[in-house]
């Protein structure tokens, strides 16, 4: 078989090599498993209705499904067809989804009668919107725009994609610390890279079975589906809301590997979870993505699991994985990122442009093949974290490297440890929030003059959303009311845990809100 | 007047979840996109000290934490 360079082929050349080997096992509901022929059909049959309506190489799709294998084939069936998938969390309302939609001009959306129902009250105002697929058989009810039905179950003719490997093949939308959520556009090689890299250093085989919970939205979530598929292995699906029914999945499934949250390893290791009175035998690795696992949460697992290795990573969607710690050092460092992951050099540069020494703080820089193409329709936005290599010139070879904002610094060993954002960035249960969206739905209802949202340090959700506002009057303010409305407009890890309501925020010198300050005193009150 | 088990959770629902308590919370209302795992687990923290009862994992189902009316119906079960 030929060397894969489009996303597709990872799924065809699977389905050549096993059609009959299991590929996706769907826990939502009645059990499903799917082999690697049906899984292949689900996806073959999406991709020829997008076609049939007049897909145009490019054109972008979003997936707005709950996980499913329905989700995982639409994903492939989006390239298939020779678009861009633009894979949607369904933790999203109404409002976000629609500015992703009308962000990057989606033509298409693959959703069901359910998700439709949720969000058609905002999304029926997107112009680009040409045509829904739909998962099921509920057409009749939507009169509003083109629709398909039962997408998944046809047996149209397919034209094969004349992309290449340097075509956009996805956009996966993430939050900075100013405006609303920004697609991060990854090209074909971009994510064959990164399921290249990921499966070398966590070994993966046909025999793994791995427990997927993250959304396929999230970078690792995604890669997670795209290492199985490439390697003939099987993924678990699982809808959970509590850890038992990890602890459960991870038993009743034989699963081999695991990826969680730094939520969900807090999960873990509650006395609730059962995992103090389960065997498991098979598993083999746990990984963590979207933030720092806590070091004490790293120790219990340790104890609880000590036949199972722990890799902690580390990543921005900018940039996929940048760092993994080997297990082997985990007892030794647990509070460490590690190094850069294969292929890839991490440099960590100072302020002034240099390297910077050991225990010296500086910005994490990643040059690798994950490095994205930056944000779509962003150009100044992407020249801030896209950027020429600090120190080897354009004209010299040096390329284009992922500035991550994030501040770190190094051991003598050269082992990286996080130390914090640059910017005002929140980073709470996986997601990346940015205060302005929040401060926005906060300023809605009219009764406030200012807004500041910070995030303060928590140990299981890595940092909890922190609102601080000024009243217009000095009139009684219903801090419940306006939290309750942000909890209609905005999805719960976006609505702010606490309020505190104060007479004016304190100024920059050029006039800004000042964030640091703001959070400097909470976070000494908080110890 | 007593106050009843359904109070007892709400009220440390509402203490917890400002967001939530703005909403309004009745006894019937399902808590499914209300508390996340977390949440759940912050609550069984509250409710086995609370009513001097003991949870083991499997009572963490979503029939039993469905409603505040289900979760009481829990609680009185375990301290029978």
């Amino acid at each position: 078989m030929n060397q894969p360079y489009l996303l597709q082929h990872l799924l065809e050349q699977a389905a050549m090599r096993a059609p009959a080997a299991e590929a996706v096992v769907d826990l939502a509901g009645e059990r499903r498993s799917f082999n690697y022929e049906t899984l292949y059909r689900t996806a073959r049959s999406c991709a020829s209705v997008l076609q049939q309506q007049g897909l145009e190489r490019l054109d972008r799709v979003a997936v707005f499904l709950p996980k499913s294998a329905e989700e995982a084939a639409a994903i492939f069936a989006a390239t298939m067809a020779g678009g861009v998938f633009v894979s949607v969390n369904t933790a999203l309302l109404a409002p976000q989804v629609a500015h992703i939609l009308a962000d990057c001009g989606v033509k298409y959306l693959v959703t069901s009668r359910q998700g439709w129902q949720k969000i058609c009250g905002e999304v029926t105002n997107v112009r680009s919107l040409r045509c829904l697929l739909l998962l099921d058989d509920h057409r009749h009810e939507i009169d509003a725009i083109d629709a398909v039905a039962n997408v998944f179950r046809q047996d149209g003719e397919l034209r094969s994609s004349t992309a290449i490997g340097e075509d956009l093949a996805g956009i996966l939308y993430t939050s900075g610390s100013t405006g609303k959520p920004r697609g991060v556009m990854l090209s074909h090689r971009n994510l064959l890279a990164g399921a290249r890299i990921v499966s070398t250093y966590l070994e993966l085989s046909s025999a793994d079975r791995l427990l997927s919970v993250v959304p396929f939205s999230f970078d690792y979530g995604l890669n997670q589906l795209l290492t199985t598929v490439q390697y003939n292995a099987a993924i678990v699906l699982l809808h959970f809301r509590f850890p038992f029914e990890i602890v459960r999945a991870l038993k009743e499934e034989s699963i081999t590997g695991f990826a969680g949250v730094p939520l969900i390893w807090a999960g873990l290791i509650h006395h609730m979870s059962g995992l103090r009175e389960t065997t498991l035998t098979t598993l083999r690795y746990i990984t963590n993505t979207g933030g720092c696992v806590p070091t004490s949460t790293v120790r219990t697992l340790r104890e609880l699991l000590p036949n199972v290795q722990i890799v902690l990573m580390y990543g921005l969607t900018e940039a996929f994985r940048s760092t993994y710690l080997p297990p082997a050092e985990v007892d030794r460092r647990p509070n460490s990122i590690g190094k850069a992951i294969p292929e890839t050099e991490i440099l960590v540069i100072g302020p002034d442009g240099k390297p910077c020494q050991p225990g010296e703080v500086g910005t994490l820089v990643h040059r690798g093949p994950t490095v994205s193409l930056g944000y779509w329709g962003k150009p100044e936005l992407t020249s801030e974290v896209i950027r020429p290599h600090p120190l080897i010139p354009l004209d010299q070879g040096g390329g284009m490297v992922c500035y991550s904002g994030d501040l770190v610094k190094t051991d003598d060993e050269g082992f990286i440890y996080y130390i914090a954002r640059a910017d005002g960035q929140i980073k709470s249960q996986g997601y990346r929030i940015s205060p302005a969206e929040v401060e926005e739905a906060l300023m809605e209802g009219g009764e406030l003059s200012a807004a500041a949202v910070i995030g303060l340090p928590a140990a299981e959700a890595g940092e909890n959303v922190h609102a601080i506002v000024v009243p217009i009057s000095s009139a009684a303010l219903n801090a419940d009311q306006i939290l309750g409305r942000c909890a209609v407009r905005l999805p719960s890890y976006m609505v702010p845990k606490s309020i505190e309501v104060v007479n004016s925020l304190p100024k920059t010198p050029n006039g800004k809100i000042d964030y640091k300050s703001l959070r400097a005193a909470r976070v000494r009150q908080d110890q | 007047m007593m106050l009843t088990i359904q109070d007892a959770i709400r009220g440390y629902i509402y203490q917890r979840y400002p967001a939530v308590k703005a909403k309004g919370l009745s006894n019937e209302d399902t808590l499914t996109g209300v508390l996340d795992s977390l949440a759940v687990l912050g609550l069984v923290g509250f409710i086995e000290p609370e009513f001097s009862i003991q949870l083991s994992p499997s009572d963490l189902t979503d029939e039993n934490f469905e409603t505040i009316t289900s979760i009481a119906r829990l609680v009185d079960r375990l301290k029978e």
